[in-house]
């Protein structure tokens, strides 16, 4: 069975009227005929089966069957000696690699994720010339690109009927369940009790959308309420209240006048937001509308309830924009590296328009921070250091060129391999000036490691392979360009190395 | 492009026209060659202005004296706003197309409230407040004490306007309410009286309809337009309600004791005042008031309705000329009301017998009533008041005398002394309301060369010229052509359960028809992605409805697939919720919008794309018919122009919901999905009301429908939207190219004979 280390055989197995046996191996469940068992009638792998299910305990014959995730089934009949023995071995053996199979199923998704960033030409040009070209490992590789594609997950929203289910519907959405309430609905009647289903989602959700609420629960809870108390307050006050006016409900209890108060709070909350004036206001005209709507209108409660209406469905809105907020501020710090390695890579960024400035700032920065590091022997003062780097940079003022003369000037053919080039060595150097200040040992080990393979793709690449492609002389300055970078990269590791001695 | 309409050349500023835009073109050129008025009705997002537009300047270039101004009024500032930048790009174009600008001053104008510049009075939310703020800053006695006291504060944008703004008018262009303010701010002047004053001179005027049909702001803004004149009303489907409210009157007891109380502060006031002033004022009243009037032409802020020539060339009776003697006068006015009001049960009468009544009882003629309200104005004036909103009241109460003395036909005073809705609480209210909505327009039919009404939904045309009194030369109505059907109107009927359902008042409070509402939505929502909108009929209604289906259950289902909001009574908590409810579609989120009819949504909001993939209207939304002032006007519309009562009823109730149920579709690439949920819509005299462009598209086949079948109309049109659609499908059907446009014409010219 190719190689593969079988657990389990099981004979005596008849499926489809013959006999057989089973064969499980870490991947797959198969199934021979009797003296075929060179092919496997059955080959399923543990992936595609969905679950199995066996016969009832007191029938006669003792069956089970594989039902797949296309909904196709295969019935296996145990006529062994010891049918139902053997059966909970296959079971059991299959329970486990089931489970073994959708965990690694799990890691999936990150596989998927760098296979669709790798969809991406450029950053895939890279992937070859950094990773299979064994410059740097694949895991520094991934640990700058995919930070930023997994943070951009999406944020699902609220349900936003989470808080009118009905007992009867709590069944079907919760599967785990963490608290079980007794909600005694004591205005009701004493016998009449609704049951309560809590789970993590729903209580999570409860706090996003009334921040105010989860605020009160750390205050409350556990010093003066359980958490059972304090969830059944909670509903009390939402669902026996809700078509009642506050001041009704506030007057017995304080607990429903604690959470009136608290979905007050939040409201305001909402309602101070400086407005933004948008289009699809009611502007007031010169004169005002027919005022058709009554003043004193029929019910106070059923005012209140279409209020409670809007109220809800702003905070669920709410709810999930400042999610997304949250989620840009975290952002923001951690990803600027990613980002800037995005401008770095867009071909237009290299050579015409603006220099890229990303990449500068950040060498600059860690020139500064070089600086700070050592500084009684200041290697650049910050500001000569940012000058020069930007002199440095390709379509800086080093180049005196119109920059859409520089692009016109290149013959296509060397322009997409500059891009290339440069795209290579702008991660390169980033992976060098990314390791000062040196701290320990992994770093030491990797700034050599740099230092080494910038210098073989100065050597191998640049100076090999693509000057034997250059034209013409502005592509000549161009590489001058690149080789400066490497040059202050070279300088900088150089005086590291003294430094160290 | 250029289109030669009928001998006329017309720039138009896009590449491609609509074949409709292009009848509609033809249709106004010969309204303006008869020199008559118009009915058009042309649904939304197919450019109605700018062919109006385009047509009206090219006719004015070509027959300037024939032509002189474009009056251009529409509802809302928004709009007004739309169709300035409608007028620019045309000038752009035509600036393009002859390399000089032409001789054409268009000029958008406002209330105070969104024009003024003034660091301490701009800005100010509420539109009262910021005219009288202005009028103590601008009043011309206040700036004369400014001459002789420095110290006093003026408007100095008012002062610089007055003392350059006239002399040197406004160059060609096109000038909106931002414009007018960052000139006014660069120069210094006062951008609403600059606005104001070239109105005279200006090609293109917009402004709001009440500047040309309210007779209080008619008189002062809109007086001295040159007869050679079109006037155009933009939205006009409303227009009716428009002028009957500018005419009418309702006056609480409130008002009568503030006026009361008004009455006794003047008497003070009064009394202060040294003999000298009011000997001066007293020989002004005696040589009439039209010249009294003219020396104060700025001050003009709460003028009188409108009065036949005659009265202001008439000196003042005698025994209102004194101060006192008028006050009196206005006190026993107000005494009587308030005996009026204390009648328990309900009294209509005519204007007629009212003003014999009040002879009979209290001796007042009808002569002096008429002059109450320029006799009030006066006095205010002479006694240099500055908080005129103080005396708002009083006003009323002139106001109300001097209406009605003048018209004794069309009007009708009510006295209830409950409130319908609260029929215990003694509550007297006088209404005196005008029923007839030609009263109002009629200065504007006589006076301007041609009128032309237009909106999306103005159906069923001929209704329009009899409850205005006018002959028109033209009534039409233009379908919508598309290239591919972008509107999918269904008639639903009956639940699933086979209930028919309606709004219909003796069933509209049966549980199972609210339910089924439910349904309808719960089901419609879950097939329909972003925004939905359901109109109610009215705003009790919804909140029963809403309340139904929180107990049932069926709106948290609503709640699994959209967000709820809901129109409420309160301005500020109705945008928030808007903006949420915008916000929600933007997001994905998906959102209902409950709204009613004739509320603020159905009238100023629209919702384009996915701000309302669908349109529900839940019912017919009659108006309320137990209404005292509903049932007189219907009584006068059968009595003098043979409309009868339903007719006109329904006409309402259709035009509403043509009105509502239009707010999906705002363009060709726009889709949307109408809704009627009511068995009553399949009729044929209901369903004859509605718009061309809706019926054209409302086949027999979705004319009653249950729930179930309406979800599978619904998704299949969905699936046909979602299809990619290009520019190019559109060529030759829905948009027309120069060439194709020649060959129509030519088509048209060998079919017709001769």
């Amino acid at each position: 069975m190719s190689g593969e280390e079988t657990l389990l055989v099981v004979n005596n197995v008849r499926h489809k009227k013959q006999d057989g046996s089973i064969v499980m191996t870490k991947t797959r469940f198969a199934w021979f005929r009797e003296g075929y068992s060179s092919e496997m009638t059955v080959n399923l792998p543990y992936l595609s089966i969905k679950s199995h299910k066996i016969s009832k305990e007191g029938s006669s014959s003792v069956q089970m069957q594989l039902v797949l995730s296309d909904s196709s089934t295969y019935n296996f009949h145990y006529t062994g000696s010891d049918p139902k023995k053997a059966r909970s071995r296959v079971s059991e053996q299959l329970v486990q690699c089931i489970s073994k199979a959708n965990a690694v199923q799990v890691n999936n998704p990150e596989l998927e994720a760098k296979w669709r960033l790798l969809q991406d030409a450029d950053l895939y040009t890279l992937y070859k010339d950094m990773v299979v070209s064994g410059i740097i490992t694949a895991e520094e590789f991934w640990a700058n690109h995919q930070k930023s594609n997994y943070d951009q997950q999406q944020r699902s929203g609220l349900p936003s009927a989470f808080l009118v289910l009905s007992p009867s519907h709590t069944q079907c959405i919760m599967v785990t369940c963490i608290l079980h309430l007794q909600v005694d609905i004591e205005a009701v009647s004493g016998c009449n009790t609704v049951q309560y289903q809590l789970s993590t989602d729903i209580i999570e959700n409860i706090f996003r959308t009334y921040p105010t609420v989860k605020e009160k629960h750390s205050q409350l809870v556990p010093d003066k309420l359980t958490e059972e108390q304090f969830w059944v307050q909670f509903f009390q006050s939402h669902k026996f209240h809700r078509n009642r006016l506050p001041q009704s409900s506030s007057g017995g209890q304080s607990s429903s006048s604690m959470f009136h108060e608290c979905i007050e709070q939040d409201i305001t909350a909402i309602k101070d937001k400086p407005k933004t004036d948008d289009g699809l206001l009611i502007h007031e005209s010169d004169a005002p509308l027919e005022d058709v709507i009554l003043e004193d209108s029929v019910l106070k409660v059923d005012k209140e309830l279409l209020q409670r209406c809007n109220q809800h469905s702003a905070l669920v809105l709410n709810a999930i924009r400042s999610d997304e907020a949250a989620g840009n501020a975290s952002q923001t710090p951690e990803n600027r590296n990613g980002s800037s390695l995005q401008l770095a890579i867009g071909p237009a960024h290299m050579i015409a328009d603006t220099p890229p400035t990303d990449l500068v700032s950040l060498a600059s920065h860690y020139l500064y921070t070089a600086s700070q590091e050592s500084q009684q022997t200041p290697v650049l003062l910050p500001s000569q250091a940012q000058s020069a780097s930007k002199h440095l940079m390709v379509g800086g003022s080093l180049v005196n060129m119109d920059s859409s003369a520089a692009v016109s000037s290149i013959s296509p053919s060397s322009f997409e391999s500059l891009c290339r080039y440069q795209r290579s060595l702008g991660e390169l150097l980033r992976h060098f000036w990314a390791c000062f200040p040196v701290v320990n040992q992994q770093l030491e080990q990797k700034v050599h490691r740099m230092a080494q393979c910038i210098q073989d793709f100065r050597d191998k690449q640049l100076l090999n392979e693509f000057k034997l492609q250059l034209t013409s002389d502005s592509e000549e300055k161009l590489l001058g360009q690149l080789l400066l970078l490497i040059d202050a990269a070279m300088d900088r590791y150089h005086d590291w190395m003294s430094k160290q001695r | 492009m250029k289109i030669n309409i009928d001998g006329l050349l017309v720039i138009f500023p896009y590449e491609y026209v609509y074949p409709e835009q292009y009848t509609y073109m033809l249709d106004l050129k010969r309204t303006l060659d008869a020199k008559g008025h118009c009915v058009l009705e042309m649904p939304c997002g197919t450019g109605k202005t700018v062919s109006l537009l385009a047509l009206i300047i090219a006719y004015h270039m070509a027959h300037p004296h024939h032509i002189q101004k474009l009056i251009y009024c529409s509802r809302t500032v928004q709009e007004i706003n739309k169709a300035m930048s409608e007028l620019k790009r045309l000038l752009d174009a035509y600036k393009s197309e002859f390399g000089s600008t032409p001789n054409v001053l268009g000029v958008a104008l406002s209330s105070r409230k969104n024009l003024c510049i003034h660091p301490m009075i701009a800005g100010n939310k509420e539109g009262k407040l910021v005219d009288t703020e202005c009028y103590k800053l601008t009043a011309s006695f206040v700036r004369e004490k400014h001459k002789a006291d420095k110290s006093t504060p003026v408007c100095q944008f008012f002062e610089e306007f007055d003392v350059k703004g006239r002399v040197d008018p406004l160059k060609p262009g096109v000038y909106d309410m931002d414009d007018l303010k960052s000139l006014g701010q660069t120069k210094g002047w006062c951008p609403y009286y600059l606005a104001r004053y070239t109105l005279g001179h200006a090609t293109v005027i917009m402004y709001s309809y009440h500047y040309l049909l309210d007779p209080k702001i008619a008189e002062i803004v809109s007086k001295g337009l040159p007869q050679q004149s079109v006037v155009v009303f933009d939205e006009a489907h409303n227009i009716d309600n428009v002028c009957i409210e500018s005419m009418s009157i309702t006056i609480g007891r409130k008002t009568l004791e503030k006026c009361t109380a008004n009455i006794n502060n003047l008497q003070a006031k009064l009394r202060e005042l040294g003999e000298e002033r009011l000997r001066q004022e007293y020989q002004r009243l005696v040589e009439g008031l039209r010249r009294a009037r003219e020396e104060r032409e700025n001050d003009i802020q709460l003028a009188n309705p409108v009065l036949p020539d005659d009265v202001l060339q008439e000196a003042l009776p005698g025994n209102m000329r004194r101060g006192e003697h008028f006050l009196l006068f206005m006190k026993r006015f107000a005494e009587y009301l308030k005996s009026r009001l204390l009648a328990r049960h309900v009294v209509s009468e005519t204007p007629k017998y009212f003003l014999q009544n009040i002879y009979s009882t209290v001796c007042i003629d009808r002569k002096p009533l008429r002059f109450c309200s320029e006799r009030l104005h006066f006095m205010l004036q002479t006694l240099q008041l500055l908080e005129l909103s103080d005396y708002s009241a009083i006003t009323k109460v002139a106001n109300f005398a001097t209406l009605v003395s003048t018209y004794t036909e069309g009007f009708s005073l009510i006295i209830e002394p409950f409130d319908n809705r609260a029929p215990t609480i003694f509550n007297p209210i006088l209404h005196f309301s005008c029923m007839d909505a030609g009263i109002a327009i009629k200065p504007v039919f006589d006076h301007y060369t041609s009128v032309i009404l237009t909106s999306a939904t103005i159906s069923p045309l001929d209704m329009y010229p009899r409850l205005l009194r006018f002959q028109p030369a033209l009534l039409s109505s233009y379908g919508i052509s598309l290239a591919r059907p972008c509107i999918c109107p269904i008639i639903v009927a009956r639940g699933n359960d086979q209930v028919s359902i309606t709004t219909k008042f003796e069933e509209r409070g049966d549980t199972a028809i609210i339910r089924n509402y439910g349904n309808v939505v719960v089901e419609l929502s879950s097939v329909i992605p972003d925004g939905i909108v359901a109109f109610f009929p009215s705003y009790e209604y919804m909140e029963q409805t809403v309340h139904e289906w929180v107990d049932q259950g069926l709106m948290s289902k609503i709640q699994r697939n959209k967000l709820v909001f809901v129109e409420t009574v309160d301005n500020a908590e109705m945008n928030m919720a808007l903006n949420n409810y915008r916000k929600a579609c933007e997001n994905g989120r998906g959102a209902l919008l409950l709204s009613v009819v004739r509320g603020k949504v159905s009238e100023g909001v629209d919702f384009d794309h996915h701000y309302g993939r669908a349109v529900i209207m839940i019912g017919i939304p009659y108006v309320y018919t137990q209404s005292r002032i509903l049932k007189a006007r219907l009584e006068f519309l059968r009595d003098n122009f043979q409309i009868r009562e339903n007719d006109f009823l329904t006409f309402d109730a259709m035009r509403n919901s043509a009105q509502c149920i239009g707010r999906a579709l705002r363009g060709k690439t726009d889709y949307g999905i109408m809704v009627f949920a009511d068995k009553r819509y399949g009729r044929s005299d209901k369903k004859g009301k509605l718009p061309k462009w809706i019926q054209e598209h409302l086949s027999d086949a979705v004319c009653s429908l249950s729930i179930e079948e309406s979800v599978h109309i619904c998704k299949r049109f969905l699936r046909q939207m979602a299809q990619p659609f290009k520019k190019e499908e559109q060529i030759g059907l829905a948009l027309l190219t120069l060439e194709q446009l020649r060959e129509r014409e030519e088509k048209r010219l060998a079919n017709e004979p001769n």
